[in-house]
This record gives structure tokens, C-alpha cells and sequence, in this order.
């Protein structure tokens, strides 16, 4: 809540309807309550911000802000609410700033292949967009039809592409930031390359709205692959389905996507939105291959032969339009599969070499088995990027802490590896606390210096990223 | 039926925001509360305790189209719908209602009233429905430009056939009480068929009560119509219009005990005209151009197949399924909302280029007019039924 007087909260009431009109500032408590929460199962305390702004321009976010900075009120940056890691939750409170009426795109220069827009975007309208002119944006986050570019600016997202075309990091070339207190900048150019001065762009990538809001952003984009194709390989163990992923990477063969998917995800997909997969194996390889017709029937020979190698039980090729797009909603919907077996879902994301994938999934069975959990698997084996997803009642609260047992093996496991806490979700609030296990001594302590140094007041999205007590 | 039935399916969102993705309202009014997402959270905090039922809490659940696209698409397969119009009900309960959308409804659900001319005529202009019924009419001076395109085959000569089938017409009361225009089309096209039809008087479907969560009302209608309905004789249950007929599909569901036992029976007999055209083997003698199909929120697979079977012979242009925007008393209570929902369905309908929509729902040939006036096109719009007579 914020510490102010009546009669100064009256006046930044006022202050903010005459910088948004009052039909963009909600402060009912229904609508507070709304807005306390993301996707991710974080507590069963309510905390309510007191103000949700719907601002439209980087303009008016710069006013805010400066009302936010004199009276030192916590700001917390919302797009679609649809991250994993308890990233916009409110814990203390203030201001929620919503970007979802800032989704104009600004300008789309097809002639230099990039593309700027307001960060309220929807990802998947944008891809849609420049896919119609021909041009491909390939970060995919798997729910891109909802989460905002500057969601996936902030929390560094990423998608099943990656590992051939790489995440929103490697899209980016500029953003215009509006700072704690106030002021604009802009980070890079619109140029292709950049050298001049530090990198602030790829700062901001993966700051969690803790640094700044991130109010327009602009990507560069590629030309769009001819065509695409998809592979279903299933195996009866986990380790060769391992193996046929390295062997397709050594084997210089680069699919587009390169997903792995559980034995229990299968089953729960099936159980609940049947798409035809062959439940009775231990895993199975999603992949995509793109290119001209030519291309793709090659590397889809390739892979089958690589595949039957490593004793694949069976292989399933999309044939057409429609039973591609079935396949992907099946990928896609494995977060939601889940969410039907229990109340509640965390859905981990760890990020391990590649070769100590197999190990790795391994010991999560094991722990799993020793906390009694349902955890289920999928995951981008090509990047080594892997969710458990933990599926649970946060209500139970033997069963919570059985579950907060189990992550805290899975990180120290992954770490031990010599992988990383997250891949593409993020730190948020539920990792926070394993960030100094994840993260160099030294470099937590620029990190933290660097937080000071746009957050002075310590507004930007508080209890975030680093390990702060929750009151 | 209480709120407190459904805490576990609240719960059960996990706040993953897929149902933004579909939702025609949030699309419109970018805030939670239009969302079933929004709405979760919200009564999952009065379940606890956390808030309180309120005029405000009330306003956010009459904030919903009924066009149940969040549920089709949420990973924890809850119904919003049923969750939404029993969060009503519980308020309704407690003294807290919206008296323009039940008001309305509770006329309509009155036969007796509803058949006395002059109260209808005062209530709508009340409603300001009056300027509204001239949109339920097909443009046929306007229409008939558009028919030069139509070719007509040229039609066997028609033998009066025996009529082996016996279906129970349920009007609605758009044919009631505003425009007999698809009564008449129907009665026409099933005049040299094996179909008999056989009429009833039925009372309203009860769907505005419904979505208007008074369940009490709306389990007495739905009472008194099976009965109507038990009384005949009959094949099948046959309607025009989409919604009217979900709604009697969902009888079952509200209903206990014997009543349940005949609302099931009633079920498998239910089914839309065009179905009933389908089983007959009727064919259209209808060719035509660059059409559009409006598939209202309510029509379920049964009725989409049979009415692309009908046009088998037409050139369907493709349109985004997206909802009309009309909603029964949605487009009265949340009007601005509604004509952007239905301006954004009616951009879509004007890129496919189509020369004529047709639909199967009332409500939604006001939501897609309602479109098209607003983008200032004028692109046909007809009942289905009325283009194959
Ligand atoms: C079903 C499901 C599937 C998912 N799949 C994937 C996946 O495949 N890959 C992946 O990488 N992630 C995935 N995610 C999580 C992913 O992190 C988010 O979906 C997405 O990136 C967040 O976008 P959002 O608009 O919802 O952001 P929000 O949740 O609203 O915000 C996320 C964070 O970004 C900050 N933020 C938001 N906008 C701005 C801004 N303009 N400026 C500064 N800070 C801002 C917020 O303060 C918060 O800290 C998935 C999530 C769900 C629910
Ligand atoms: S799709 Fe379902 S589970 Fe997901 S937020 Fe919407 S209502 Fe909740
Ligand atoms: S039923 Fe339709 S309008 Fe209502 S919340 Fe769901 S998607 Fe939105």
C-alpha cells in the first residue's frame, strides 16, 4: 500500500486522470483484485496494487512515472500477466501500469527488414503481421497469441525456433525506456549493427520491469522460410531419443525446431485434448524443418534415417496444413494439459548442456519420485532448455513445501551440471531466492549495483529478481 | 445452484491468459474484467472471503457475450458460462440485479403479456428495440440486386410428397412477436417435402433469463416448454435459430428429478432446420456467389455441417469466426462495446469480399447490420433460411 496522506493520495488521483482520463485508471477494489495475480501459482494472499493505469503513450508513462518517483510509489509493468514467474505480482502494492491499449504498431520498413512497434503488441498479431508481407519474426513463445512483446522483451523469451533462429534477444535493435523517474531514452539504433557506446538494449532484454517500462521496441526481421514441415519420432527411452538429438546436430543437420515431449504429457494431452500421439512410448521428438520443398524432403529423410538408428519405434510426418497445425496445438497446449490434473502448475526451466540432458531428465524422475510429485517433461531439447511441469495444490501446504523441496534438487542439480535456474521465464518473484546459487558472487553484485543505479527509490517492480523479504 | 458448487473449477485457473486470446470483449475493452480470466479471480476472491458481491461485481459479469469461446479454448476446461450465470443468480438471490437485462427478459418469458400488442409495443419502445426491428428484415428491394447474381436451377416439377415426417416447429419470439419472415420461409421450403410441421405454443427458449442468471424463471420456462413440447406428437423439435435451440439442449442441465428424466428425453429429438433439411435430402436450388456464413456462437457442429451441405453448391468466402457482437440485450446494455465487436467482425466479413451474409441466429443479423452500418457497407444480410426459400 502506499504511505501517503488522504489528501496527497487525492491529488495523485487527480494527478492521474488528468494525465490518462478516467476510464484508464481503475481503483475499485474488484478491478484491484484483478490485477494482483499472473500465471503463476505464487501464494493464496491477495496483494492488491492501488491503482491500475492503462496508459497509451511513452508520453504519458513519463508523467506517471515522475508523480510515482516524488512520492516514491512502487510501479509494477503488466502486458498479458501471463509469465511464470510471479514476475507482476504487486507485493507492495501502488501502481500497476497495464500496456495492453499501447499496441499500435509505429512503423514497418520493409525495405530494411525491421519493425517498431508499441511494446502493449500481442506477439503473435505481430508475427502474423509481417508473415502477411512476406517477412518472419520467429521468436515463439508458446503462447504467443496472448503475451506482449514487452513481456517477452522483459523476460527474455523465447520459443520452440530458438534453436535455430534464436529468442527476442536476437531480435532487438532499439527500445525507448522510460526511467524510475521519469526521463526517456532510447537504447539503440535502427541500424542492422551498432557498436557506439554500451549495449543498454540487450540490458533491458530479461530486466523484469525492474530497471525501466519498456514503452516501443524495434526488431529486425528475416525473410520468411518457403515452407515448413513436421516429424513426430518416439522412442522407448528417454536416452535414445537423446542420442538422436545429437546426432542430428552432429550430422550439421539444423530443423527449425527441436522439442522433446514426456511419456506423462503425452498421456495427459491425450486424456484431455486428443491429437493422435502414440502414448505408449517413453518420449518423443518434435521437429520442424523448414526451407524450399527440396530442402525439407531432405532433411526429413535425414532425421527419419538418424532416427531409425537410434531406435525409433515409430515416425509420424504431418501431411497436411491441418494435421500440422493439430500437432502444434498438442505441443502448445502441454502447460495446459497439465493444468487439468491439479489445481495448480509450476512450470520449471531449467537450462542444461545439451549432453547432460538424458541426466538430467533422469534425476528430475528421481526426485520427483522422492517428493512424490507429478512432474511431467517437455522441453527444447536442441537448446538443452527443459520444464518440468510440477503440477500440485498450493492450498496443501505439506504438498507446497514438498514442491518447493523438489525445485530447490532440480536447481542444484541443474547448476551442478553446469546449467542455469532459467532459459526462458524468467527470475521473477519464485526464483529470487535462487538466484545467488545461479549467478557469479561478483556479477550479483553489479547486478545489483546496476538496479541502484536506474532504481535509486527502489519503485521499479519491488521483490523481484533478487532476494528481498516479502512483508 | 450456488457459486459456492463451483470453487474447485474457479480455482482451477491458473491464470495462463489463453482466454484473452479469444475473448471478443476483452479484444474491445483491453481490461480483465471482460475476461473469463478476470472474472475467476475475482469470484475466487469472494469465495474466500477476500471481496464481496456488489452492483460493480454484478456489471462485470452482465460484461460477457455468452459466446462460451473462452471455454472451447481454456487448457483447464472450465465453463465460463454456467460459472458467470450462476455468480449471477447468487446476487440475483441477494437483492443485487441489473434491472434493464432482467426486466426484458422476464416480459419476453410472458406469453400472455407478450401477446398483448399494445405492453409489447410501449416496452420496446422503451428499449428503443422499435428502430432496431426494421434491421431484422431482409432488405429485399436490396435484396433483389444481390439475387441477379443467384442462378436458379431450373426445378423439376414439384409433386406434393406424402409427409412422413412430423416435426414440432419452436417459433421464437423474434417470429412471434416482431417478423414471420423465416416462419414463412420455412413453412414454404418444407410445403413439398416429407416434413410435416406441427406447431406448438411454446413459450420464450428462455435464453435471456438465462444469461441473465434467473434461474428460477428460467427453470419454469424451460418446464412449461418440454411440457408443450410432450404434449405433441412428433419426430423432432425443430428450430431457425441457433441459440433458442442451445438452450433447449441445455435444459437438462438446470432441471431435477422426473423433469430432468423428460428434458433427456426431448434432447436427442432436438435439432435446427437445417438439419432437418439435410435428412430430408432437401436440395437448395440455389447457386450462388461470393457468400459469407455467420455461424453464431451457439451452433454447434451438427448444425454447421448440415448448413455446409446445403451450400455445397455456393462459393463460400472465408471470414474470421469471430463473435457478431450482438448478444440478445448485450447490444442494448453494453452498446459501444458491441458495435466495436461487430465492426471488427463486419471488417472481416468486407474483406472476403462477399456480396451477402447469412446467418441462422436473429440477434446476430442485428449484430452483423449493426457491423456494416458502422463500416458503412451494404453487404446483404439474410437469414439462411430466408435465402433458400
Ligand atoms: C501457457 C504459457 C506458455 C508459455 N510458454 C512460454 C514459452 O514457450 N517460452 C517463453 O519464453 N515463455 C513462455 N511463457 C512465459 C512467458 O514469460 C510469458 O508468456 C511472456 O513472455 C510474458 O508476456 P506478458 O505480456 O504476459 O508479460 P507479463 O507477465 O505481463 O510481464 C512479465 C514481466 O515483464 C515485465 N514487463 C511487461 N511489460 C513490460 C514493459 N513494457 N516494460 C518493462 N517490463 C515489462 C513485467 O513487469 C513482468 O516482470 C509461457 C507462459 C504461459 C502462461
Ligand atoms: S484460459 Fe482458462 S485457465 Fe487460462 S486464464 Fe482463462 S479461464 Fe483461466
Ligand atoms: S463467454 Fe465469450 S464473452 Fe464471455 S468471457 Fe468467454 S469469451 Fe468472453
Amino acid at each position: 500500500m502506499i504511505k501517503t496522506t488522504d489528501k496527497q493520495e487525492n491529488k495523485i488521483t487527480k494527478a492521474f486522470e488528468k494525465i490518462l482520463g478516467k476510464e484508464n485508471i481503475l481503483t475499485s477494489k474488484e478491478d484491484r483484485i484483478m490485477y494482483a495475480t499472473d500465471s503463476t501459482a505464487v501464494s493464496t494472499d491477495l496483494y492488491l496494487p492501488d491503482y491500475v493505469l492503462m496508459p497509451q503513450t511513452t508520453q504519458q508513462i513519463s508523467e506517471i512515472m515522475k508523480i510515482a518517483y516524488k512520492y516514491a510509489i512502487p510501479v509494477t509493468t503488466r502486458g498479458a500477466g501471463t509469465n511464470m514467474a510471479g514476475a507482476c505480482v504487486p507485493f507492495k502494492g501502488g501502481i500497476v501500469i497495464c500496456t495492453n491499449k499501447m499496441n499500435n504498431i509505429l512503423d514497418f520498413d520493409i525495405q530494411n527488414q525491421t519493425i517498431k512497434v508499441q511494446t502493449g503488441v500481442i506477439v503473435g498479431d505481430m508475427q502474423a503481421f509481417v508473415e502477411k508481407n512476406g517477412l518472419f519474426y520467429p521468436p515463439d513463445p508458446s503462447n504467443l497469441k496472448v503475451s506482449t512483446i514487452g513481456g517477452s522483451l522483459a523476460m527474455s523469451s523465447s520459443g520452440s525456433r530458438t534453436f535455430k533462429y534464436g529468442g527476442t534477444k536476437d531480435y532487438v535493435l532499439d527500445l525507448t525506456v522510460v526511467l524510475s523517474t521519469g526521463e526517456i531514452i532510447k537504447t539503440g539504433s535502427n541500424t542492422i549493427k551498432n557498436a557506439t557506446g554500451y549495449n543498454l538494449t540487450q540490458l533491458f532484454v530479461g530486466s523484469e520491469g525492474t530497471l525501466g517500462i519498456i514503452t516501443e521496441a524495434t526488431f529486425r526481421l528475416i525473410p520468411k522460410p518457403e515452407n515448413t514441415n513436421l516429424l513426430l519420432a518416439y522412442f522407448k527411452t528417454v536416452d535414445n531419443a537423446a542420442n538422436a538429438i545429437n546426432s542430428i546436430i552432429l550430422n550439421k543437420i539444423v530443423p527449425s525446431v527441436l522439442d522433446i515431449m514426456d511419456e506423462i504429457t503425452m498421456k495427459t494431452i491425450e486424456k484431455y485434448a486428443p491429437a493422435g500421439l502414440l502414448t505408449d512410448n517413453a518420449a518423443t521428438l518434435f521437429i520442424e524443418v523448414d526451407g524450399d520443398e527440396n530442402a525439407i524432403e531432405k532433411q526429413i529423410q535425414q532425421i527419419k534415417s538418424i532416427c531409425r538408428d537410434f531406435n525409433s519405434t515409430e515416425i509420424q510426418i504431418a501431411s497436411t496444413e491441418e494435421e500440422k497445425t493439430k500437432l502444434w496445438a498438442a505441443r502448445r497446449s502441454s502447460f495446459g494439459a497439465v493444468a487439468k490434473l491439479r489445481p495448480n502448475v509450476l512450470s520449471e526451466d531449467m537450462v542444461v548442456p545439451r549432453s547432460k540432458m538424458p541426466m538430467m531428465i533422469e534425476r528430475t524422475y528421481e526426485i520427483a519420485e522422492k517428493y512424490n510429485l507429478n512432474i511431467s517433461i517437455v522441453g527444447h531439447a536442441g537448446d538443452g532448455n527443459f520444464h518440468p511441469h510440477i503440477a500440485f495444490d498450493l492450498r496443501d501446504k505439506e504438498e507446497t513445501q514438498r514442491v518447493n523441496k523438489a525445485i530447490k534438487e532440480l536447481f542444484l542439480q541443474a547448476i551442478n551440471f553446469g546449467g542455469k535456474i532459467s532459459g526462458e521465464h524468467g527470475i521473477g518473484s519464485v526464483k529470487a531466492k535462487y538466484l545467488k546459487y545461479s549467478v557469479d558472487t561478483f556479477a550479483l553484485k553489479y547486478m545489483k549495483q546496476i538496479k541502484n543505479l536506474f532504481d535509486a527509490k527502489g519503485i521499479m517492480n519491488p521483490n523481484k529478481v533478487f532476494d528481498y523479504e516479502i512483508e | 445452484m450456488k457459486l459456492n458448487d463451483y470453487k474447485e473449477e474457479i480455482y482451477k485457473c491458473s491464470g495462463c491468459g489463453q482466454c484473452q486470446g479469444v475473448c471478443p470483449v476483452y479484444e474491445a475493452l483491453k481490461k480483465e474484467c471482460a475476461v473469463s480470466r478476470g472474472k475467476f479471480k475475482l469470484l475466487n476472491a469472494i469465495l474466500n472471503n477476500d471481496a464481496k458481491y456488489s452492483k460493480k461485481v454484478l456489471e462485470y459479469m452482465d460484461l460477457c457475450l455468452h459466446c462460451n469461446k473462452c471455454s472451447l479454448f481454456c487448457p483447464s476446461g472450465i465453463n465460463a458460462q454456467k460459472i458467470i450465470e450462476t455468480a449471477q443468480f447468487d446476487m440475483l438471490k441477494n437483492g443485487i440485479k441489473n434491472q434493464k437485462k432482467l426486466f426484458p427478459a422476464r416480459i419476453l418469458a410472458n406469453k400472455k403479456l407478450m401477446k398483448f400488442a399494445k405492453i409489447f409495443i410501449d416496452i420496446i419502445r422503451n428499449f428503443k428495440i422499435l428502430e432496431m426491428i426494421n434491421l431484422f428484415n431482409c432488405p429485399n428491394n436490396k435484396l433483389s440486386r444481390y439475387f441477379l447474381k443467384i442462378k436458379v436451377k431450373p426445378q423439376a416439377e414439384k409433386k406434393p410428397s406424402a409427409k412422413t415426417i412430423k416435426a414440432l416447429y419452436f417459433k421464437g419470439c423474434i417470429n412471434n412477436y416482431v417478423n414471420p419472415s423465416n416462419q414463412n420461409a420455412i413453412k414454404n421450403i418444407l410445403q413439398n417435402t416429407p416434413a410435416e410441421i406441427i406447431e406448438a405454443d411454446f413459450n420464450c427458449c428462455g435464453l435471456p433469463l438465462k444469461s441473465a442468471g434467473d434461474f428460477e424463471c428460467f427453470k419454469e420456462i424451460a418446464r412449461e416448454n418440454i411440457k408443450t413440447a410432450l404434449e405433441k406428437d412428433f419426430d423432432y423439435l425443430i428450430f431457425d435459430c441457433a441459440s433458442c435451440k442451445s438452450t433447449f439442449l441445455s435444459y437438462a442441465e438446470y432441471i431435477d428429478g422426473k423433469e430432468k428424466e423428460k428434458a433427456e428425453e426431448l434432447t436427442p429429438k432436438i435439432i435446427s432446420i437445417y438439419e432437418l433439411l439435410d435428412i430430408i435430402n432437401y436440395k437448395p436450388a440455389l447457386k450462388c456467389d461470393k457468400i459469407a456464413v455467420h455461424y453464431p456462437c451457439h451452433a454447434d457442429i451438427k448444425e454447421k455441417s448440415a448448413i455446409k451441405k446445403l451450400l455445397s453448391d455456393c462459393n463460400i468466402v472465408e471470414t474470421e469466426d469471430t463473435c457478431c457482437g450482438a448478444a440478445g440485450s448485450f447490444l442494448f446494455d453494453n452498446n459501444k462495446i458491441s458495435k466495436e465487436i461487430s465492426s471488427k467482425k463486419a471488417e472481416s466479413i468486407i474483406r472476403s469480399d462477399a456480396n451477402c451474409v447469412v446467418t441462422t441466429c436473429p440477434s446476430c443479423i442485428l449484430g452483423l447490420k449493426q457491423g456494416l452500418i458502422k463500416q458503412k457497407s451494404d453487404i446483404e444480410v439474410c437469414q439462411l433460411i430466408e435465402l433458400l426459400n
